[in-house]
């Protein structure tokens, strides 16, 4: 009976001095990095900028409040970057809560594969991390003072929350930019967020801030996210603008709800779709290699200044007509770019030759990007339902 | 003092009462043995004479100093056949005394016609058949049995010229009524509780189970003490092996004396160095009367409101006897609480510990903001944090339990208020501590049985220092030591972790949780292996069909 019970003393005193090691981190001692920007130097090399959350008690009469730190740091390359910072840095920096990465443009169009290898491989940083390009220097985006929520990781977070809803961008993750690299092709697209100085931006402010900043015409830089980067083997290529951003969407398939406008004699008519299913088909004669998008949408007629009148079945189809060619001259003008200029296969059509017809992909595959994809034909068949027509069926327009 | 430890230890596995005598022990032991037995040694084979005069003179003798000791002398029938009665005045109901003992004696003996003979004086046996009004009269020849008799509260006739002595029982009744339950509350169901007395607490068993088959065998465990225990079970539903195994450990027991059943709990538990219960302890009779149709055994102890019920397995001590007393919906909502009460109780501050101190990413963000701003300004590591503020509220929950009745509230508002509020406006620990403290104090409030409460109490410790120095990593290792341990424990050979490890199926349905009662047809099988059938099959009433709707 001894025996045990010594066992048991001895094991506990070995737990007790055990104890302040193995990544034990007291709460108070972390500083929670949030969002990470990445740059290029001018000479070089690569200066990493982090927000990170520090809480500060929230006393009795002490406003609840989190502060923000900003430090910025420049190495030889990204881990030697991070390091430095820790010279500046007065919390232990821990990335486990780091949701957004944001990339200067230079460093996008130059050292991408660098920047993703850096954020795949370290443990502390989560797949589901958006990465965002910015137009212009990542330390800018994060040096724009937040306007309605008080920290700007939640701002950018919300605004990529509402990306969906109108579908004029889409931010990819971390994920989907280390899966297009296992596949070995590594083109994809990504949200560009720029900081634009405006003088009408929105903001919150008591009353008195706000009439001195109208009076004053100050100019402040708000955030926008709007159009897409397109990347090819890693590196990025170019823009895409908010419509052939779109475009890319109907054909992939991602777009959530998408507003369709189209021109009809006097007036115009909206369309907001909130179902879609796409598919894409290849076919193949000899190396002629064709591919057929489908899309079948439904949605609701949410906006109409003509004289139509909805209630007439023929009248319906024809406005139908008029908003699958508006979605089809959409998807040829990101085609149009997207495969003619940039000659980048973000679709993943290849997959699909892939998968379709192995023999042909291993003749064609390695010359995909260059030479074939830039010139194979793509087809489109959309077909576009009018489920509803809103709280209005009449036109009020005569 | 010295001497009472060295009884206190458990006895060897041959060692009875009987044969304490001839046992080879130490020479203190045996010297406290002749100390405790020196009344007892002189008497041990002392026969009744027959002759009042020296009977009672010898009497006298053994009651030396007791002052409560009557013997009242008395001439019996016809030819005045002297006798005297012997009793122990605090022990005895004088009503009975009076009423139906001396009054049928004294003047009624005339109208039975038992006179005796001039010469060989009353036969005890005509008395015992024909004059005595008592209930339970004993024959006795021996001084050993009269005395025993003597000592709870009978009142012993001797007669001139008889061998023979007749005990009455005229026990006073003392202790308190039957009440509610005051431990084991309910809303629903019998509002009756076990009370110290042992014959009170049989009849509450007997109400509810109006059959022979209930079995009641006396034992009695303390040299001092001679505490009635008794042993009940439905036999042909209990396993006889069980019941014998029962019978010797607690026939094992020598020790000086038993005040309350969990001595006998603890002389009798199968692994007596693990911290969990192995005995439901309920002063419920209808959970004893339940434990008893499922052919389990319950054990009850004079002058304990406490009983006993063996063999149990984990599962029992998340049971409340209300449970199947509800619709079986609201019953297996309140099961499921009541496990994970059980979780929280016993890994609450050691899973708070470990995601704040090493799995920070498993917190959302706003969480997590919110729990460091808390935790902002305090000066100590989590870990002495917790500590601190679970020592604070034991120190709480043991002032409460003895305190007296006015000084109550006393004790709520320095506690509640001044600790709970004030330690965390000093900023010497967060509220998130407070909150989680407070929520693991309330999860282990709402065990049915405290006997489960008192251990997890006792095992959150140990799981919140390894939680402390090896995070997550060290609650599992903490949790696999404990299942281990869980699922070697044996309660009289059965397995404690059933009906879960080994698994049945069947019994699942009285496990988290709890099916419909009319399902519920056969007793649980890892307790009843005789008769599991305990209703017939499909008894459930429904409405005829009705086409109308």
């Amino acid at each position: 009976m001894k025996k045990p019970v010594a066992c048991i003393v001895i094991f506990m005193m070995m737990i007790m001095l055990l104890s302040g090691c193995w990544g034990k981190t007291e709460l108070n001692e972390i500083g929670i990095v949030t969002v990470t920007g990445v740059d290029l130097e001018p000479d070089g090399n690569i200066r990493i900028t982090v927000m990170s959350m520090q809480p500060e008690a929230s006393g009795v009469s002490a406003p609840v409040r989190s502060s923000t730190w900003i430090g910025t740091a420049v190495g030889k390359n990204l881990m030697d970057a991070s390091k430095n910072l820790r010279s500046i840095a007065m919390k232990h920096l821990n990335w486990i809560h780091n949701t957004i990465i944001i990339i200067g443009q230079d460093v996008a169009e130059r050292k991408m594969e660098e920047v993703i290898d850096f954020f795949s491989r370290n443990r502390e940083v989560r797949f589901s991390s958006y990465i965002l390009v910015a137009q212009g220097t990542a330390l800018d985006i994060l040096q724009t003072p937040a306007d309605i929520q008080n920290d700007l990781p939640k701002e950018i977070l919300g605004i990529i929350g509402n990306a969906p809803k109108w579908s004029k961008s889409y931010v990819a993750n971390a994920k989907e930019f280390m899966v297009s690299h296992a596949e070995g092709s590594g083109n994809y697209i990504t949200g560009k967020i720029a900081a634009v100085f405006e003088k009408r931006s929105t903001f919150s402010a008591p009353r008195q801030e706000y009439e001195k900043l109208v009076l004053r015409g100050t100019e402040l830089p708000i955030l926008h996210l709007e159009g897409c980067a397109v990347f090819k083997n890693g590196i990025m290529v170019g823009w895409l603008d908010p419509d052939e951003s779109r475009g890319y969407l109907w054909i992939t398939g991602k777009i959530k709800t998408g507003t369709i406008i189209t021109q009809m004699e006097e007036g115009n008519l909206s369309f907001e779709n909130n179902f879609i299913g796409t598919s894409v088909e290849v076919s193949t004669n000899g190396e002629e290699i064709s591919f057929l998008v489908k899309i079948d949408t439904r949605g609701t007629l949410v906006e109409q200044t003509t004289t139509h009148d909805l209630k007439q079945e023929d009248t319906m189809e024809q406005i139908e007509e008029e908003f699958s060619d508006e979605i089809k001259g959409e998807m040829e003008a990101a085609v149009k770019k997207i495969q003619k200029e940039y000659k980048a296969d973000v679709f993943n059509f290849g997959s699909l030759l892939h998968k379709k017809n192995p023999d042909l992909w291993k003749k064609l595959g390695k010359d995909w990007d260059e030479k074939v994809f830039p010139n194979v034909k793509i087809q489109y068949k959309v077909n576009v339902t009018i489920e509803r027509t809103g709280k209005l069926l009449k036109s009020i327009f005569r | 003092m010295k001497k009472y430890k060295v009884i206190k230890r458990p006895t060897p596995i041959n060692d009875t009462i009987k044969n304490k005598k001839t046992e080879n022990c130490s020479r203190s032991h045996k010297k406290l043995e002749h100390i405790e037995k020196q009344s007892e040694e002189s008497y041990a084979n002392a026969e009744i004479s027959g002759c009042i005069d020296s009977d009672m003179q010898y009497i006298r003798e053994i009651f030396k100093n007791c002052s409560d000791l009557i013997i009242r002398r008395m001439e019996l029938g016809e030819y005045k056949t002297p006798c005297f009665a012997a009793y122990l005045g605090t022990l005895i109901k004088r009503e009975f005394v009076n009423e139906n003992f001396l009054k049928p004696l004294m003047t009624e003996i005339r109208l039975t016609g038992v006179s005796g003979h001039s010469d060989k004086g009353i036969n005890a046996s005509d008395i015992n058949a024909s004059s005595l009004y008592s209930f339970q009269v004993n024959e006795f020849h021996l001084f050993k049995d009269v005395i025993g008799k003597l000592l709870v509260g009978y009142c012993i006739l001797f007669i001139d010229g008889s061998k023979t002595a007749l005990a009455a029982d005229t026990k006073g009744e003392t202790g308190r009524k039957v009440s509610e339950p005051r431990i084991e509350m309910g809303v629903r169901g019998p509002q009756e509780a076990f009370v110290e007395d042992l014959g009170t607490n049989v009849s509450l068993l007997r109400q509810r189970i109006k059959t022979p088959d209930l079995k009641l065998e006396m034992f009695e465990p303390g040299r001092l003490s001679s505490t009635q225990a008794a042993i009940s079970y439905v036999s042909g539903l209990a396993d006889d092996k069980t019941v014998n195994e029962v019978k010797t450990r607690i026939n094992r027991i020598d020790i000086d004396i038993i005040l309350d059943s969990s001595y006998i709990e603890k002389f009798i538990r199968d692994s007596a160095y693990s911290p969990f219960p192995q005995m439901v302890t309920t002063e419920r009779p209808d959970k004893c009367a339940a434990a008893l149709a499922e052919g389990r055994i319950v054990v009850l102890i004079e002058g304990s409101p406490n009983a006993l019920v063996i063999p149990v397995t984990f599962s029992d001590f998340l049971v409340a006897a209300e449970d199947y007393y509800h619709h079986f919906y609201f019953s297996t909502l309140i099961r499921i609480l009541r496990y994970l009460a059980f979780i929280i109780a016993l890994l609450g501050p050691a899973f708070y510990l470990a995601i704040t101190t090493f799995h920070q990413e498993m917190i959302p963000l706003p969480l997590l903001i919110t729990i460091t701003r808390s935790r902002a300004d305090i000066p100590f590591p989590a870990i002495v944090e917790a500590l601190m503020m679970e020592f604070t509220f034991e120190l709480l929950r043991e002032a409460g339990i003895r305190l007296p009745q006015p000084v109550g509230p006393a004790v709520s508002i320095v506690g509640g208020l001044v600790i709970g509020q004030g330690v965390v406006q000093a900023g010497i620990v967060s509220q998130t501590m407070v909150i989680v403290v407070a929520l693991t104090g309330i999860a282990s409030f709402a065990m049915p049985t405290f006997n489960l409460a008192v251990k997890i109490r006792f095992l959150r410790f140990p799981f919140m220092l390894l939680a402390s120095t090896l995070g997550m990593y060290g609650i599992i290792m903490g949790i696999l030591v404990m299942l281990i341990h869980m699922a070697g424990l044996r309660s009289f050979g059965v397995p404690y972790l059933s009906p879960f490890a080994p698994g049945s199926l069947k019994d699942l349905k009285d496990s988290i949780a709890i099916a419909p009662l009319w399902t519920m047809s056969k007793r649980p099988s890892f307790i009843q292996k005789n008769n599991p059938s305990r209703m017939k099959k499909n008894i459930r009433q429904e409405p005829e069909s009705n086409d109308g709707g």
